[in-house]
């Protein structure tokens, strides 16, 4: 089923976001970054948030961050962010 | 920057989320479409911002996640009502400063004119009253154009005339013309002769021929300037025509003077008595609210003036408090030497009031005699003055 979909979505050049449903982030410099597609909220203080993904768990470092807005398709996480990165 | 306005107008609430699961309470919320933010962790609880709508759907989310959850703070457009409802009299205040403000912007508050130099302001600003444009009349029922032409055709002087309203001032922006040049008619040929007896100091001749030079003694009447201009060839007068003289020519004159000076002055002694009076004025009438006074004599001096306006229209009521003082006139005699310098201020002025502005007095010999109530006084004044008064030409 997912070769299928890979293949209707190659096929038709539909994007991959959609198709996948797979995390989308906009990256402001370090002060804030987007994240689309997201199933949820595991962790919340202001040096690490970690947020649960279709591709994995996204981990965000930094200092005095905090969640500028919140809803069922994006957050948005502003502060002074030093790094993010998938963890296994 | 719309979306922080839009949920002030609409209102929204501050909630403070406690507890192991204040995670699964924002995440349900998230999930079941309810917008939250500002969201921050204070290590122990969680404040999110939403919207008033959604505070029954959090209710229920909370119930179900187990988490504790309480409405700290209530804000925007929603809640301002509710807690100045009651408070008919500040709205009334509102409601009423809000009218105030745009109906007194609808009138003419303040005129001014600018570009004026030679014309007199007031003169313009009482000509444009007389046509409907003065401090207190209403913005729509003032014909600008018809006034800026009216000024230009009541001003001889004013060359262009433009009147604007900005706010509530009327602006009378005008462009004085050129001033007419002194037009000389050089058609009449004539002389210039001395009306004084004198001693010439300077001749400085534009047109004709000089027939004295500074430092000649000349008499009333004599020749100073010809108008007889003559073309030598040589010594040979080969022709001559006669021209209107121009000439610039200072003398130093000596005048005589006799007058006297009055030693008699009223003067006023205050007695130390004094009332109030206070005056209310109403459309340009005053009502007296004071104490009568029988002084014979005193001096009203207004103490007071306590009057609103706005702009130039001054509001027709108003406070006027006047201190009466009461005076004794008492007739003294002034001393001989107080009556000098009234004397010598007389002939400090002698000079310009005679001779004209650029004249002034070289040397005084001041001489008085007290006869009692009065000083009589001879004076020897040398003057120095511009002479020359044109006499149709001699030899025509």
């Amino acid at each position: 089923m997912k070769g299928i979909k890979r293949k209707f979505a190659d096929v038709f050049e539909l994007p991959s976001e959609a198709v996948y449903a797979l995390p989308v982030l906009t990256v402001t410099g370090r002060i804030e970054v987007i994240v689309e597609n997201y199933e949820g909220v595991i962790e919340y203080s202001p040096e690490i948030i970690r947020l649960g993904t279709s591709a994995g768990t996204l981990k965000i470092e930094g200092l005095e961050m905090d969640i500028k807005c919140m809803n069922s398709q994006c957050v948005k996480v502003t502060g002074q962010i030093d790094s993010f990165f998938y963890e296994a | 920057m719309f979306l922080p306005i839009w949920n002030y107008l609409k209102g929204y609430v501050i909630i403070k989320a406690s507890g192991l699961s204040a995670g699964k309470f924002i995440n349900m919320a998230a999930y079941y479409g309810v917008d939250l933010w500002d969201i921050r962790n204070d290590g122990k609880n969680y404040f999110i911002k939403a919207r008033m709508a959604d505070v029954d759907e959090l209710k229920e989310i909370s119930r179900k996640s187990g988490c504790r959850t309480e409405v700290i703070k209530y804000r925007g457009i929603p809640f301002l009502v509710k807690k100045y409802k009651k408070r008919r009299a500040f709205i009334f205040g509102c409601v009423f400063f809000i009218f105030y403000i745009c109906s007194m912007s609808l009138f003419v508050w303040r005129v001014k004119v600018e570009g004026n130099y030679r014309v007199a302001g007031e003169d313009i600003k009482n000509f444009c009253a007389s046509q409907g444009l003065r401090a207190g009349v209403l913005k729509n029922d003032v014909d600008l154009n018809k006034i800026s032409n009216d000024i230009i055709a009541q001003f001889g002087d004013i060359a262009w005339a433009s009147v604007n309203i900005d706010g509530s001032e009327a602006i009378i922006s005008i462009s004085e013309t050129i001033p007419e040049t002194e037009i000389i008619d050089n058609s009449e040929p004539c002389d210039i002769i001395s009306q004084y007896d004198g001693i010439i100091e300077s001749i400085m001749v534009a047109e004709g021929t000089p027939t004295v030079s500074a430092g000649d003694i000349v008499k009333k009447g004599d020749m100073l300037v010809s108008g007889r201009l003559s073309f030598k060839d040589g010594e040979e007068e080969k022709g001559y025509t006669y021209v209107k003289s121009d000439a610039y020519i200072r003398a130093r004159t000596v005048h005589r003077l006799s007058f006297s000076v009055d030693k008699r002055k009223n003067e006023k002694e205050y007695t130390g008595n004094s009332s109030i009076s206070v005056y209310i004025s109403l459309f340009g009438n005053e009502y007296g609210f004071g104490m009568p006074n029988n002084f014979e004599n005193c001096d009203y001096k207004l103490r007071n003036d306590i009057g609103l306006s706005i702009g130039d229209y001054k509001i027709p009521f108003g406070l006027k408090i006047y201190n009466a003082e009461e005076y004794i006139l008492k007739e003294v005699l002034i001393t001989k030497e107080e009556a000098d310098i009234m004397a010598k201020d007389v002939l400090l002025t002698y000079g310009e009031e005679n001779f004209g502005f650029d004249a002034y007095v070289i040397s005084q010999d001041l001489n008085g005699s007290d006869e009692g109530d009065r000083v009589n006084y001879t004076a020897v004044l040398e003057v120095s003055h511009k002479i020359g008064q044109e006499v149709p030409c001699s030899g025509q």
